[in-house]
């Protein structure tokens, strides 16, 4: 089989051609790498290659074989992999080793799969382009001047350029389906509790989840299925034993489904070439038998603000850890300790990380909290309940997944530009871009979302969606030739 | 003309739970450990790692707060508690704002001899902080070090209403919460150690006025009788102070241990902003009633309770059950002797409390030992007693016995048989030691006869002696008696 | 927000802010304000907060002590700026 051959391979045929011993994981295992050190120059999609532990991976076949097994993998650097550097690309973390596994990827080890790498990021993941990451940009696999999204940037680009077929993301407000999207690749946010967050570093933790890149939904599924489930390390993971997503995908369409669409309202700001495109393929559901139901909710005018608030004030606090004293960045020639923890945060944190905890502290502040605070969680019940109203007339709700296609890098995305994404972050329910075609060259994304912990319904959705879109997913981005 | 003032007191205490692990992890809580030594990924806030609460603590809050008569709030939750100091390594503590597990409790103790009641308004839960250290020995260090082992331990915050009017009536609150969270076993309560740990808010104002006077906060009394001191010096600098014409500040002050005064800490609290907002990362409660009940079902005897017990049932007197309920290690010593004795509690409750205040109270002090530590074990007491009791050896040779016990630590059977203690009350032997005695005695003899009766005194005497104290007197008395007629 | 109110928020976050950097953030912080502001329309009246999405309650442990591995405990320390035998080691509290 020819090296190219291999990398198209999607994550279940490819292990199962090497529990089959058609192919040796080695030899999987040194394709990817390989490729890994021809597109890295232009894509810069990894922050660490993890080339020894690859190679010293043991072999795998026969009878033990999940269905996963020998499969690479790359994780984005917020994850915690033991003995590893974990930076979530800031500066505060350069030096600092994992001491302990995630659960994800306790998971993953014991699956069987190949974690192949660390992906660049938005710093500790505050961003929506990966260009804030303190060490480098990634680049779109699509077009090399465009940013790839982010701030699960890295993963979606490693995915899109064919160097694993699998990856991990985290997604707070459309970190995993916004790059996703951008970048042409299956991107899923489960439902919030339903995969351990135990070992991600933390950003906003009622919004933050774990999630999935793959190129296809069936392999978005099967990863799914291994890292979802009950932990008791993580106080808000849903007791969830054998979690089977990814049962009767294959037969997934869309005959009898209600589709909740968007009405045509001024608070959403289409980019006028997504309206076109997200107008056309709710043609293409409604004709392959699903019952179209046009709907509103009001309150998503106001997710750029609720989210904001919210996500920052978590923020503030969860990275006040960041001091400079039992690990991490430590600014030298500091008199007191006040001087510690103002300059080793304030030389070693970004401006968009800064920007963010402050604003999270003055929204949290005695002063604001009513006004602030205490108002976006009430709002936040709104889009709740108003989601769950919604939820009444359809089963699944369809939209673009980005109001706004990728930008050149430096340009600023708009605060609406993952209002769709958000929501489900804010309601706690899953959400699935899936690539829907390509816009003058780049690449389109589509979602779905279904009601809180009805993933399962959000994927069968995504694999019809799939079959009707006229996406091939074995086609390289042209940005790789 | 002077001013009366009166004194307003209220006490807010940290008492460390009594968990095997700590609150949000599954460190050890044992004391003494290496520096850190105790931590994990959890309590050092490593990227990623998530608070997993521990149940028990939440039991001990709630047991407490139901013993304390309170309201259990079943649905409530944990907050953030936002400041940056090396001591909480998240630079947050999880604790809880509104509402606390537990709302609106009382106390009841004595004061000027009248049972007077405070109120108590709350019990939350949260974690505790670490330790700095900044000298070593006698040697200051110019720079800090950080011991989190402490960090994570459960406490309880227990916050009184501003309803104590004395020091000694703080002191009374003090010793009664103590002792009451002893009873229950949710919090081991060395102040020493300090697991238990008390603030004080003290103010004074002219008597009769409705408004407080200005609050000054006292920190670091690290023992009963310290808090008693600190604030009855505090209130008296108070007073001066106004006396004097001067005014007060809110501040908050340290009693320094040394110099027995209370200084102000010079800080810059009134910047703080807390940012207090409900934790995310924490499931809230929503605990069933039969939770709470379950709890309820297995609240132990509290001190109020056992010393009315022991008054009515057992008829001790008011001053003996307040002794032997002042703390759990004595009233426990004493209802394990009592069962030791063998016989009907209430036939051997009265001696069974002289023995344990008097004689064994009194030559621990006499040691400088606590009751735990007593070498007479409370089972071997209760033996003694019942020896006593049942006539095998008179009270006299008991103590002797008790000495030896407190000595040896060996058990009262094994000493009197050691060393032949057991009563003569054999009347055949015994009227044969009496012959002799009235033999080596004419003088006396002829008095008693003479009809001095009192004279009988110093032939008994010569009995006990040649029975070496082990004869009866009641016996020797009587057959005595009968040979003299 | 006035550069009174950024330096305050900057002394609760602990985050040193330059003068020469009080103006950009101020453009900044201003304009996140001003989008958070939207909400201020929305109707709250009788709304309780979400403070968190799950339906999950009461979610504890056993009391079991499980110790940090040695290797765990050795990579912690392994990490920190600054020790002094196992403790972690800090500039002076007080004000210099």
């Amino acid at each position: 089989m020819k090296d190219i051959d291999i990398l198209k391979l999607t994550a279940v045929e490819l292990s199962a051609k090497i529990c089959s011993g058609e192919i040796s994981n080695d030899k999987v295992t040194q394709t990817c790498l390989n490729h890994i050190k021809e597109v890295e120059p232009k894509i810069k999609a990894y922050q660490l290659v993890l080339e020894n532990g690859a190679l010293a991976q043991p072999k795998v076949s026969g009878e033990k074989c999940s269905s996963l097994a020998g499969v690479p993998i790359a994780i984005k650097d917020n994850i915690m992999i033991k003995n590893h550097p974990v930076t979530a690309c800031s500066k505060m973390l350069e030096n600092y080793i994992a001491p302990y596994n995630a659960t994800v990827i306790e998971k993953l080890k014991n699956a069987g799969t190949l974690l192949i790498g660390k992906t660049n990021m938005d710093e500790l993941a505050m961003g929506s382009s990966t260009e804030t990451s303190a060490f480098m940009r990634t680049n779109n696999p699509w077009d090399l001047s465009l940013i790839p999204g982010g701030s699960s940037g890295g993963s979606a680009a490693a995915v899109a350029a064919f160097t694993v077929p699998l990856a991990l993301g985290t997604d707070t407000g459309g970190s995993i389906r916004q790059p996703a999207a951008f970048c042409g690749v299956v991107g899923f946010k489960p439902s919030y509790g339903l995969v351990s967050r135990f070992g991600a570093v933390a950003l906003a933790s009622s919004l933050d989840q774990i999630g999935t890149f793959s190129r296809t939904v069936k392999d978005t599924a099967v990863l799914f299925d291994i890292i979802a489930g009950a932990d008791y390390k993580d106080p808000m993971c849903e007791p969830l034993e054998n979690p089977s997503f990814s049962q009767g995908l294959d037969e997934a369409n869309f005959k009898g489904l209600k589709v909740g669409v968007f009405k045509d309202v001024d608070y959403i700001k289409l980019d006028p070439e997504i309206k076109k495109a997200y107008k056309e393929n709710i043609q293409k559901i409604k004709d392959s038998g699903a019952e179209i139901v046009e709907l509103e909710i009001p309150s998503y005018q106001y997710i750029p603000a609720i989210y904001k608030i919210i996500m920052c004030a978590e923020a503030s606090a969860n990275l006040a850890k960041f001091d400079g004293i039992r690990y991490g960045y430590r600014a030298k020639n500091v008199r007191n300790l006040t001087e510690i923890f103002e300059k080793s945060r304030g030389e070693a944190l970004g401006r968009e990380v800064k920007e963010r905890i402050l604003f999270g502290t003055f929204v949290l502040s005695a002063k604001n909290y009513h006004n602030y605070f205490d108002k976006a969680q009430r709002a936040r019940t709104v889009l709740i309940n108003e989601t769950k109203e919604a939820f009444k007339k359809c089963n699944v709700l369809f939209t673009p997944t980005t109001t706004q296609m990728p930008t050149r890098s430096g340009a600023e995305l708009s605060e609406y530009c993952d209002v769709f994404s958000t929501a489900s972050n804010l309601t706690g329910a899953s959400g699935i871009s899936v690539p829907a075609g390509l816009l003058g060259g780049v690449p389109v994304g589509m979602h779905f979302s279904a009601p809180r912990l009805k993933d399962a319904d959000a994927l069968k959705a995504a694999a019809a969606f799939e079959k009707i879109s006229g996406w091939d997913s074995s086609k390289l981005p042209s940005a790789l030739g | 003309m002077t001013i009366t003032y009166e004194t307003v007191i209220g006490l807010e205490v940290h008492a460390q739970i009594n968990t095997k692990s700590k609150v949000f992890c599954e460190c050890s809580t044992e004391f003494g450990a290496e520096p850190n030594a105790n931590t994990c990924h959890i309590c050092t806030a490593q990227p990623g790692a998530l608070p997993i609460l521990n149940k028990a603590a939440v039991e001990a809050v709630v047991r407490t707060g139901l013993a304390l008569n309170f309201t259990i709030n079943s649905v409530c939750m944990f907050s953030r508690k936002q400041y940056f100091y090396p001591d909480i390594s998240k630079n947050y503590q999880i604790t809880q704002f509104e509402p606390p597990l537990c709302s609106k409790g009382r106390l009841d103790i004595i004061s000027d001899g009248k049972t007077k009641n405070i109120n108590i308004t709350r019990i939350h839960l949260e974690e505790d902080a670490g330790k700095l250290v900044h000298d070593i020995g006698a040697c200051k260090l110019d720079y800090s070090l950080v011991d989190l082992n402490r960090a994570g331990i459960g406490l309880m915050e227990i916050v009184s209403e501003p309803e104590m009017n004395s020091p000694e009536e703080a002191y009374q609150y003090l010793s009664e919460l103590k002792n009451a969270l002893e009873y229950l076993g949710t919090c081991e309560c060395s102040m020493e150690e300090g697991r238990l740990r008390c603030d004080a808010n003290v103010s004074i104002r002219p008597a009769g006025q409705k408004e407080f006077g200005t609050r000054v906060e006292i920190k670091n009394m690290n023992s009963l009788s310290g808090v008693r001191e600190a604030i009855t010096y505090e209130v008296e600098r108070q007073k001066e102070i106004l006396n004097s014409g001067g005014t007060l500040v809110q501040e908050t002050r340290l009693w320094d241990t040394e110099e027995r005064v209370t200084k102000s800490m010079r800080s810059k609290e009134s910047a703080a902003d807390y940012r207090y907002f409900p934790e995310p990362d924490l499931a809230p409660f929503n605990l069933s009633q039969n939770f709470i009940d379950d709890i309820a079902k297995t609240l132990p005897e509290l001190p109020q309770a056992k010393k009315l017990r022991f008054i009515t049932d057992l008829g001790l007197s008011d001053y003996d059950a307040q002794v032997l309920t002042a703390s759990k290690p004595v009233s426990d010593f004493y209802e394990t002797a009592l069962s030791g004795t063998g016989i009907q509690a209430d036939k051997v409750a009265k001696p069974v409390a002289n023995w344990v205040t008097t004689e064994l109270l009194g030559k621990l002090n006499a040691a400088g030992l606590e009751i735990q530590a007593s070498p007479v074990a409370p089972e071997n007491l209760g033996k003694l007693v019942g020896l006593v009791v049942n006539g095998t050896i008179s009270g006299k040779i008991a103590k002797g016995v008790f000495e030896e016990m407190f000595t040896s630590g060996k058990c009262p059977e094994v000493i009197i048989k050691e060393k032949g203690l057991v009563q003569i009350s054999d009347e055949g032997a015994i009227a044969e030691l009496c012959k002799q005695a009235i033999e080596s005695m004419p003088k006396a003899v002829e008095q008693y006869k003479a009809g001095k009766t009192a004279a009988i005194g110093a032939i008994v005497g010569a009995v006990m002696k040649l029975s070496k104290g082990q004869a009866n007197p009641q016996a020797v008395n009587k057959i005595l008696a009968d040979l003299l007629k | 927000m006035t550069g009174e109110e950024l330096k305050k928020l900057g002394i609760l976050a602990k985050i040193e802010i330059k003068d020469a950097e009080v103006e950009s953030y101020l453009k900044k912080l201003n304009s996140e304000i001003a989008i958070a502001n939207a909400i201020s329309e929305l109707d709250t009246n009788g709304i309780n907060p979400t403070t968190h999405v799950s339906e999950l309650r009461n979610v504890w442990r056993d009391d079991i002590v499980k110790p940090a591995s040695k290797e765990t405990f050795d990579e912690m320390m392994k990490v920190a700026p600054e020790t002094e035998g196992t403790f972690y080691k800090v500039e002076k509290i007080l004000e210099a």
